[in-house]
């Protein structure tokens, strides 16, 4: 376990001093800078359009973040060979994979708190800025957005993990992260097409069962994704947080298992 | 030679240049732009897929496209065409399918679809939207109760829209007795003027305030006009043939003009109209 965590913890360093990081630390400053002369084009609904913008540049760094970064610290162990290094320690491939995804994790929390407040400046101004007195605001459906959107890029970090464990090259689970994350956005939806049935073009049961295959089989990456509830302030039904969570539990358990289990046979060249 | 002496000038020629430049090349660009700026508008499943997770600001983005394009012609002062209209609607359409929940698509809906597009239905299914999806909110079913009454002439579906908003949180306390004298009486120009005036002191963007104000001061006119009507019905015991004999009876000193550019006259209904029908009239070369 000590040898998980110190793993974790270089792993978490290496993330910090990421050069990439700061490029995006700096594009999210002038996002959430824009944010506020964007919403001047705007008649009413001025904290929503902050709430929007805030929330959909905390996802979109996020996702730059564990996409380029969170696929290089661990491709990158394989790609310069200093996977070897790491593997004739006392420490289990099974646990390396563990240590490397902690560490992402903790990149996540931290980078989501950091942009987290600094993404609710613009929404506090806004509010100051227009009393609408029939736009809903919380704070706490606010709060939980940014939760879920933590809790999303730890999920693609595992899933980048998972391809990384077998793919040869970080370009390659790069490209196959990139695709489950489309994947996973719109699964939902495409799901939601399939089911209302009222497309004019026929489906054959064949896609059927391929589109709710998919729908299995890749996360669903719109149940973190609240966005719409917290820029109107809607309630969220009951439970939702925690079986989000329950979800999440198992998906990224299973994620990073496998992909334990595959680097434990896999063979170095 | 050294190479400074060389690049150094070469920058500074190259900004120059750059700055010389740029004019032209914005109105070329500015050219294809206008172009561009309608076009085709995407079926909402289909935007719903591409925008992946950034779906309400790719409505917010939506709107600011159509705003800008109306924004455009109102301060061009041109006219919009049937298809201009359409292409609006649709686009707020989209935008509200996109995000159901963003009241500005509403707002905009219901001051350009009603006033100059006269597509009272297509306004009225827009506004359902966010009587459905927005129901702490008044502003919905006040605006459909307005458009009912002015508009189209329903006076009890009005009244019934203004109690359905005055029973929303934060609504009119004179809604109403506002509702009450839709069901009873017709004072329409005068209660059409009591809504404008609240709608004018409501509403923040200065290009939507104005719009409204040059419509209260139209609407003003005509109550202006009517009541000197009443006044000349009341002496002569007959309605007047034109206008003109309102000036011509001293009843008036001279007749208003309308801000929309257009003529006041009596239309066949007894009513005071204008020949602008109370939307720019454009002014000729």
């Amino acid at each position: 376990m000590r040898g998980v965590l110190s793993l974790a913890y270089i792993t978490f360093v290496e993330g910090i001093r990421s050069r990439a990081l700061f490029g995006i630390f700096i594009m999210a400053l002038l996002m959430f800078a824009v944010t506020v002369t964007l919403t001047n084009l705007f008649m009413r609904d001025i904290v929503k359009v902050a709430v929007d913008l805030s929330l959909a540049t905390i996802s979109f760094s996020g996702l730059l973040m564990v996409i380029f970064i969170g696929n290089s610290l661990l491709s990158k162990d394989i790609d310069k060979r200093t996977i070897y290094m790491v593997i004739s320690r006392p420490l289990s491939r099974g646990q390396y994979i563990w240590g490397k995804f902690f560490g992402i994790f903790l990149l996540v929390i931290a980078a989501v708190i950091f942009l987290g407040i600094l993404s609710s400046l613009p929404v506090y101004f806004a509010g100051l800025s227009y009393e609408n007195p029939e736009s809903v605001f919380k704070w706490s459906i606010y709060f939980y957005a940014i939760v879920l959107i933590a809790m999303k890029l730890a999920l693609i970090a595992s899933v980048t993990i998972f391809f990384s464990s077998f793919t040869s090259t970080s370009f390659i689970s790069l490209m196959l992260t990139i695709a489950a994350y489309i994947i996973g956005t719109s699964t939902e939806t495409v799901k939601g097409f399939l089911d209302a049935k009222t497309q004019v073009i026929e489906i054959s049961p064949l896609m059927g069962y391929v589109i709710n295959g998919v729908y299995y089989l890749f996360p669903n990456l719109a149940t973190f994704d609240i966005k719409l509830q917290a820029s109107h302030g809607l309630a969220l039904p009951e439970g939702y947080i925690l079986w989000a969570m329950v979800y999440w539990f198992f998906y990224v358990g299973l994620m990073v298992s496998a992909a334990a289990l595959i680097m434990g046979r896999r063979e170095f060249p | 030679m050294n190479h400074r002496f060389i690049m150094v000038p070469l920058f500074i020629l190259l900004i120059i240049g750059y700055i010389l430049v740029l004019p032209s090349y914005e109105s070329s660009r500015n050219a294809i732009r206008v172009e561009e700026v309608k076009g085709l508008t995407l079926p909402p499943a289909i935007i719903k897929l591409l925008s992946l997770e950034y779906r309400s600001i790719a409505a917010d983005f939506l709107f600011v496209r159509v705003s800008q394009f109306y924004g455009g012609k109102i301060g061009r002062m041109e006219d919009a065409t049937p298809e201009d209209w359409d292409w609006l609607h649709r686009n707020l359409d989209l935008v509200t399918e996109l995000d159901p929940y963003f009241q500005d698509p509403y707002f905009m809906g219901n001051a350009f679809l009603t006033w100059d597009a006269g597509m009272y239905d297509e306004a009225e299914a827009l506004l359902l939207k966010a009587v459905n999806a927005r129901p702490w909110d008044w502003n919905f079913p006040f605006f459909i109760g307005f458009n009912r009454f002015f508009f189209m002439g329903d006076n009890k579906g009005g009244a019934d829209y203004f109690l359905m908003a005055s029973e929303r949180p934060g609504a009119w306390s004179f809604l109403p007795a506002l509702a009450a004298r839709l069901y009873y009486e017709d004072k329409r120009t005068e209660t059409a003027i009591a809504f404008l005036e609240k709608i004018w002191q409501g509403e923040k963007d200065p290009r939507a305030k104005s719009y409204y104000a040059i419509r209260l001061d139209a609407l003003s006119k005509v109550l202006f006009l009517e009541k000197a009507i009443q006044v000349y019905e009341d002496r002569v015991g007959l309605p007047p043939v034109n206008l003109q004999v309102l000036v011509d009876r001293r009843i008036i000193k001279k007749l208003p003009q309308d801000p929309y550019g257009g003529e006041f006259y009596i239309d066949k209904d007894g009513t005071v109209k204008s020949t602008s029908k109370m939307a720019h009239i454009k002014k000729k070369e």
